[in-house]
């Protein structure tokens, strides 16, 4: 048996999904790491994670994504994993509004629990309920302007956007950091050495220190 | 028929809580009684005339085929064995039956004596196991005992309960490869709507929480609703499972477990517990399901059920031992994963392939118990403080309701 250790990559992005329960967070994620979609989907309870690396302007970027349990009891356990993150997708349902005036309450427990510089986008999904839409993108749009979140919608059934939307939150997280937004952040450094999970972690902590 | 029952709750919250209700409240109050109206009437209609959408009722399918357990997959069964094996598996599961009919017959003799417990360990057959489970969780006399609640807590579950949407979103992803689950608001999954509606009202404390609805979905599969009803009660507030405080907010007893795992790697496995810890692989973060459902989803549901099996008759101490069984029997393979394959390992690998056969995982748990029974860790310290774990409202006794407890959350 071999040992399965860890791939080579320039960056470890660590993001966050959160959002009511039943909005498609879990199969989002299993859309994006292995374009799967699955019909018979259990309850995430506490917290889950998946990978998958993209390239971005030459670099390797791999994406550990946090899956989160929705219903509010478990945000005692699940707010803890907020640490160290450099994105967060908010996610609600299209065709609940309940989810989307939530959003509110998850926006909170962002500003509560991670880094102030994280990258967040609204996610509005199950765009396949064309027919049941009780969100519209205009309300979200302007929403997510006044609150300075990237907006985008998706279907993780369809797979509509769901690429895109990842996409996008790396490539933002990514220039974010390429840029220096982070003046803490030593970033040439650390992406000029060998990368290890170590260094990775060095990152995630420096990005932390900014808040 | 909505107005009138969103009037009768704002004439009986306004007098319960006495005093009159502000417009916001009204809303509220309406919003949740009328979405709660409209979830309890799908489940009373098992979905005629309800829009269902295609996601939500996967259809059946041909090629799909159901296992033993009622299970189904999409191409062939797992685990398929040769017409030889098939025949001598069937002749041992008829002769095991046999002598459980013979057990149970003369239950107060047999009821923890050595055979009992050899059998029981080897795992119930199918067409007993809801029977043993039933007897050794005494539901017969709790039922007496409490005649006509369940039908009450279940009526009042219509009107006020306030965990109906979190519990109508999880009956629809529970089990939904289970043929008896597999047709949205069809007759089981009534009954399991009905049974966690009727349970978070009748111990409030608790309420609904995610992880309820898989173990009331296994007793299902065992039992009828009443029987599936109390035996969650057992297994949440008696002394022996006590799986209230895995649930209620806050989740006392999961972390006083979690810790108590923790000491047991740093006693007996300390070179895994460092490999873990170097990977950022935390205690908390692949044991949940182990304690808060006995496994159910992280070992495949064969060995779930077997252990279940010893759990209903053991109770807790079953999951400090099966917990501390599976990193040792996996130590050589844990060492060799980094971070993100020990998360898919425990996430995915275990229930997809466990890697031993049955009958050795049991054997292994039973030196791991010995093991952990003689350095006196079979089972964590108590909870400091009793009250944190153990319910402290009495069950099923419907209280001036707060608005905050009748609001849909």
């Amino acid at each position: 048996m071999s040992f399965q250790g860890p791939e080579e990559y320039d960056y470890l992005f660590k993001i966050v999904l959160i959002g009511d329960s039943g909005v498609g967070k879990s199969n989002l994620l299993s859309r994006f790491t292995r374009n799967e979609f699955n019909l018979e989907s259990k309850s995430t309870i506490g917290v889950e994670f998946a990978t998958r690396s993209i390239v971005v302007e030459g670099k390797k970027l791999k994406a550990q994504i946090w899956d989160t349990a929705g219903q509010e009891r478990f945000r005692a356990i699940t707010s803890a994993y907020y640490r160290g993150a450099v994105g967060a997708m908010l996610v609600y349902d299209i065709a609940k509004h309940a989810t989307f005036e939530n959003i509110d309450r998850w926006l909170k427990e962002l500003r509560d629990h991670a880094d102030d510089n994280i990258v967040v986008l609204l996610v509005g999904n199950k765009t396949d309920l064309r027919h049941l839409r009780a969100v519209m993108s205009e309300d979200a749009a302007e929403y997510a302007d006044r609150n300075n979140l990237i907006f985008i919608e998706t279907s993780a059934l369809d797979s509509t956007n769901v690429e895109h939307a990842f996409q996008q939150c790396l490539n933002e997280v990514y220039k974010r950091v390429a840029d220096r937004h982070f003046s803490n952040v030593n970033i040439g450094q650390t992406t000029a050495l060998p990368t290890t999970n170590l260094q990775s972690t060095i990152l995630e902590k420096k990005f932390c220190c900014n808040s | 028929m909505f107005r009138e029952s969103i009037f009768s709750s704002f004439h009986i919250v306004s007098f319960l809580i006495d005093r009159t209700l502000d417009a916001e409240e009204k809303i509220l109050l309406a919003q949740s009684a009328k979405e709660r109206a409209e979830i309890v009437d799908k489940y009373d209609r098992g979905g005629k005339g309800v829009d269902i959408d295609p996601w939500e009722d996967p259809t059946y399918e041909v090629y799909h085929v159901t296992d033993r357990y009622g299970f189904i997959h999409d191409k062939r069964l797992p685990e398929v064995m040769s017409t030889v094996e098939m025949k001598v598996a069937k002749q041992t599961e008829i002769e095991r039956k046999q002598k459980w009919v013979k057990m149970c017959s003369k239950w107060d003799q047999s009821y923890g004596s050595d055979k009992f417990f050899k059998r029981l360990y080897k795992g119930l057959p199918e067409a007993i196991r809801g029977l043993v489970w039933s007897k050794i969780l005494k539901l017969n006399d709790v039922k007496k005992e409490n005649e006509g609640v369940y039908e009450d807590m279940k009526q009042k579950a219509r009107r006020w309960c306030p965990d109906i949407r979190q519990i109508d979103l999880d009956v629809n992803r529970t089990y939904r490869n289970h043929i008896m689950f597999r047709k949205r608001y069809d007759v089981k999954q009534q009954s399991l709507f009905h049974v966690l509606a009727a349970y978070s009202m009748y111990n409030t404390e608790v309420g609904y929480c995610q992880g309820m609805s898989q173990i009331a979905a296994i007793m299902l599969m065992y039992m009828n609703e009443e029987d599936a009803f109390w035996a969650m009660s057992q297994l949440l507030t008696n002394d022996r499972h006590a799986m209230h405080g895995f649930f209620i907010p806050g989740f006392p007893k999961l972390i006083r477990f979690q810790d108590h795992h923790d000491k047991i790697l740093k006693k007996f496995l300390p070179r895994v517990k460092k490999h873990l810890t170097r990977n950022d692989m935390y205690t908390p973060l692949y044991t949940i399901k182990w304690y808060m459902q006995c496994f159910l989803d992280r070992v495949p549901f064969p060995l779930a059920m077997r252990l279940w099996d010893i759990y209903i008759y053991e109770g807790e101490r079953l999951l400090v031992a099966m917990s501390y069984n599976i990193i040792k029997m996996h130590k050589k393979r844990i060492m060799q994963l980094d971070m993100d394959h020990l998360m898919s390992f425990f996430q995915v690998g275990l229930v997809t392939d466990f890697g031993y056969h049955g009958d050795k995982v049991i054997e292994s748990l039973i030196e791991c118990a010995e093991d952990l029974r003689k350095a006196k860790m079979d089972l964590p310290p108590p909870s400091t403080d009793i009250s944190l774990e153990k319910p402290t409202k009495p069950f099923g006794v419907f209280e001036i309701p707060d608005l905050d407890q009748v609001i849909i959350k």
